[in-house]
């Protein structure tokens, strides 16, 4: 197939014409894989982040224990004070854990960050 | 109060020598005349290490260091969730933001919000933003400041404030204005290697005294507080009652959503080389602060414990100078030259602290005022660098001047308003619209603009007629009442109507705000 055939079978009048549907229902199906990728890439994003939204909840939780289960809180844990201390310190245990494991691994490719791609506002 | 004159000579040497160094530094690196990008960003040349001490530097303020170990010296618990919600805040920003925040921005965080929808109105939002969270910000750093080292070089006389306080803010013009991004960081990394070094220290002397048995600096800090078991239980800051509870929640939410998106600590995203030289960057920025955190926390706890609550509050109502008082009551372990080491050595850092955020606030402000103001209103983006870059130097000038007077000015009532609102203003209008333009694709300029003035103005106007200003013996005005507001911070209600107005405006535009709005005013 040369080059001339490949350009007239993408005219919507010529020697191809009859494949129009079939690459029609090809070119669907590729944007349905991009936007199932998309979704894919950004459901992995937000997966990714799970842990630290999980450590918001479970700070906010711990707000509201605190404020509202205070008795529970003041329970005494031999060596540490009670229940409300052992707790806020484990959160600085998890906080750093977290750093940690940021400095560990390599932060190639972030799906949503490389969608954002380079900044697009010409400046001047 | 233990102050040594040879602990104060100790302490004004080390200021000097301090002061001269840092300059010298912001010298040394300051930017050629016409380079924007160096001023702005030192050309994105820091590693990742270095770049993380400055953004730690950034974001463990004079207030987070001082005004925190006070909390937890006078009510314990409540002090350590305060300590707890701002380590968690730089996490957050690590996690969701920061990398993100790198890709899109350039030089201030009105580039970030004008990628997408590029115009006047958005700058100039972004600006006046920038400006209502910085300045609060920076009047309470100032007005720290001034106590801080009256306290410390222990002068009484009248006057002797408003002095320490211009002595501070020409510091820091000087530092802003020459040093730009390049020399505050290395001001920033001078200052976390000293906290880090004198909390050490004063950490471990203080273990030591304690036998390393936590539980036994627990029960001491449960007899000084003078509250026994409720040292260790929510509620001596705020109350136990309802409203306790809410404005508890209330504080909390505000630091977890609002601290780390102050636009001096965002504006250190644009320092790094790339997104994943952020990540790495982010990742020692929040271990640096996780373990000042902690020795805020052991140091609080063991002010409460040998100082004693009467002794603080007799110094301070608000405990800001218990770091200094537990270093002097360590120092007199060891006469005569630990006293004045340790105290210097605390005096020092505090100072170095105290320096290197305000130099860091203002850079953020003049550099939002110079890039989004007077480039992107004023000039329609067709300044030329070398007027930018003097707008700047300018700026940094004039919001230093108005910054030092206005600081000046209220030096003797309690600001812990002011920054409240700093932080509320970060929660509610830079977290949901920095959230929303970087992950909703529906977004739109009027979504933006929404949640930019909509949220500072629910902040600023609740804040005016909430507790922290009128009504209550510690308030601002305490001789005045015309609160309506029944908390002191405004988070738990304008975090939601920030992210709200964003959500409203993006999908039924201005008619629906409007309307929205007429429905509230009828119904209240």
């Amino acid at each position: 197939m040369t080059c001339l055939d490949v350009l007239l079978s993408l005219r919507p009048h010529g020697r191809g014409r009859h494949r129009a549907a079939e690459r029609r229902t090809s070119a669907a199906t590729l944007n349905a894989l991009a936007g199932y990728k998309s979704w894919l890439s950004r459901a992995g994003y937000w997966l990714g982040r799970a842990p630290s939204m999980a450590t918001l909840c479970a700070f906010l939780l711990y707000v509201l224990l605190s404020s509202f289960l205070g008795d529970v809180m003041s329970l005494p844990v031999p060596g540490l004070g009670n229940v409300g201390v052992l707790l806020g310190l484990s959160q600085f245990a998890a906080v750093f854990g977290f750093a940690a494991h940021g400095l560990r691994t390599d932060c190639r490719g972030d799906p949503a960050v490389g969608e954002l791609g380079e900044p697009v506002e010409s400046y001047r | 109060m233990t102050n040594s004159t040879s602990a104060q000579t100790g302490a004004l040497i080390m200021f000097s020598v301090l002061a001269t160094l840092a300059m010298l530094l912001c010298i040394l690196t300051g930017s050629e005349p016409d380079d924007l990008a160096d001023f702005y960003t030192g050309y994105r040349t820091l590693t990742p290490l270095r770049n993380g001490l400055a953004v730690a530097g950034d974001y463990v303020s004079a207030a987070t260091v001082l005004s925190t170990s006070g909390v937890i010296a006078l009510s314990g618990y409540d002090g350590v969730v305060l300590v707890l919600s701002t380590v968690l805040s730089l996490l957050l920003l690590m996690r969701l933001l920061a990398e993100p925040l790198r890709t899109a921005g350039r030089f201030t965080m009105g580039d970030v919000l004008a990628r997408r929808m590029p115009g006047r109105a958005v700058r100039g939002a972004a600006c006046a933003v920038i400006l209502a969270a910085s300045l609060p910000f920076l009047l309470v750093q100032l007005s720290v400041a001034g106590s801080l080292l009256t306290f410390i070089l222990g002068i009484s006389v009248d006057g002797a404030k408003a002095a320490c306080i211009c002595v501070v803010g020409a510091l820091m013009i000087g530092y802003a204005a020459m040093g730009g991004m390049k020399g505050t960081a290395l001001v920033q990394i001078i200052k976390m290697v000293m906290l880090f070094g004198a909390s050490l220290a004063i950490t471990l002397l203080v273990l030591s005294r304690f036998h390393w048995n936590p539980d036994a600096l627990l029960s001491a800090a449960r007899q000084g507080s003078g509250a026994g078991d409720a040292y260790l239980r929510q509620g001596l800051e705020f109350g136990r009652g309802a409203r306790g509870r809410l404005d508890f929640l209330s504080v909390q939410i505000s630091v977890v959503l609002g601290a780390a998106c102050l636009p001096h600590v965002t504006m250190r995203m644009n320092g790094g080389s790339s997104a994943s030289a952020v990540r790495r960057s982010m990742s020692w920025a929040v271990g640096a602060t996780v373990v000042i955190g902690l020795f805020v926390t052991v140091m609080g706890t063991a002010a409460a414990a040998l100082v004693g609550h009467q002794v603080i509050t007799a110094n301070d109502p608000q405990g800001s100078t218990s770091l200094l008082l537990l270093s002097s009551a360590l120092g007199t372990d060891y006469p005569s030259l630990g006293e004045a080491v340790l105290f210097a050595a605390i005096g020092g850092a505090i100072f170095m602290t105290l320096l290197a955020s305000v130099a860091g606030v203002t850079l953020a402000a003049a550099t939002s005022v110079a890039h989004d103001l007077y480039a992107g209103v004023l000039r329609r983006e067709r300044a030329t660098e070398r007027g930018e870059l003097a707008v700047a130097r300018w700026a940094i000038l004039g919001i230093g001047l108005v910054a030092i007077v206005l600081a000046a000015l209220v030096r003797d009532r309690n600001l812990q308003v002011l920054i409240a609102t700093a932080f509320c203003v970060g929660a509610s209008a830079v977290a949901p619209a920095l959230v929303y333009s970087l992950f909703w694709s529906g977004y739109t300029r009027t979504g933006l603009l929404c949640t930019l003035l909509g949220g500072t103005a629910c902040v600023l106007l609740l804040m005016t007629f909430s507790t922290a200003v009128s009504g209550r013996p510690d308030s601002l005005f305490p001789h005045h009442d015309f609160h309506w507001f029944p908390l002191r911070t405004t988070g738990i209600v304008s975090v939601p109507v920030g992210f709200l107005s964003g959500w409203l405006g993006s999908r039924h535009g201005w008619r629906s705000v409007v309307s929205a709005l007429r429905a509230a005013v009828a119904s209240s």
